[in-house]
């Protein structure tokens, strides 16, 4: 196996959990599972290893590159059926305004979607600036408004 | 108001808290299917692979598809490679077809 091989096999395998995370918590169509989306994840993840130049953390890359791939799938399967959060039987989903939460957060537009679940994920604002493109104070506003107007959503439900 | 703050806790706790299911040996052969299939940098269309089949049809698959493209003598249309882990059928497609593109590909050879 060479050098390039097994540096991305290590990257994977430290950042499997949370590639995973991320394939998981979006709704794609029912034709697809999260090992279809992990796979895919794993390709585009693998086609952009070589041009990884480290400027950002392995782990900020592999977000941003995972959260692409879904954000793509996402639109290419919207006009297909969708799982919805309360058919699944993962114990992620235990509670109607569990259900609803969740739901709002993926039925946000793009880049503020991808502010919450990098947020959740534990990410700094530096780092979600760097994910996003975003300046920091960007992030920051965005994130705020954002979570007030689902906040404001899940307690008019 | 305190039920949001704790979902939105919650939720993170849970998406921090994921597991990966796949033990060592499964991820090592999804990393290799990948690694043999693409060239880093490629920039084509993305490989899909979907898994279509439960286990029941697993063993005919093997033995179908096989037989089936041999006696089309061609190119077995946009599927690549074919997978069996004991659970499912997975079919490789290598144009960026759909789940649903990849499944007509696939009937169109063994028809």
């Amino acid at each position: 196996m060479e050098l390039d091989e097994r540096t991305f096999k290590e990257l994977i395998h430290r950042h499997r959990d949370m590639i995973w995370s991320i394939c998981k918590s979006y709704r794609l169509s029912e034709a697809w599972t999260t090992e279809d989306a992990f796979h895919e994840v794993l390709c585009d993840l693998w086609r952009g290893f070589g041009s990884f130049d480290k400027r950002s953390s392995e782990r900020t890359w592999i977000f941003r590159v995972a959260t692409n791939t879904m954000v793509s799938l996402t639109r290419k399967t919207s006009n297909q059926p969708t799982i919805q959060a309360t058919e699944y039987q993962e114990p992620w989903y235990n509670g109607e305004n569990y259900h609803d939460l969740v739901d709002m957060i993926n039925a946000t537009a793009e880049p503020d979607r991808t502010i919450i679940k990098a947020h959740v994920q534990g990410f700094s604002y530096a780092e979600i600036a760097k994910i996003t493109g975003l300046t920091i104070g960007a992030v920051s506003m965005r994130l705020t408004r954002v979570l007030r107007k689902i906040r404001k959503q899940y307690n008019q439900k | 108001m305190q039920d949001f703050e704790q979902h939105l806790k919650a939720y993170s706790e849970e998406v921090k808290n994921t597991r990966c299911p796949y033990s060592d040996a499964e991820l090592d052969r999804e990393i290799r299917s990948v690694i043999w299939n693409i060239t880093p940098n490629e920039n084509t269309k993305t490989p899909s692979r979907h898994r279509l089949w439960p286990a029941a049809a697993a063993i005919a698959a093997a033995i179908i598809i096989p037989a089936a493209i041999l006696t089309k003598g061609g190119t077995p249309g946009e599927i690549a490679t074919i997978d069996i882990d004991g659970e499912h059928v997975y079919f490789a497609c290598n144009s960026g077809c759909t789940p649903e593109g990849t499944l007509q590909n696939f009937k169109s050879i063994i028809q």
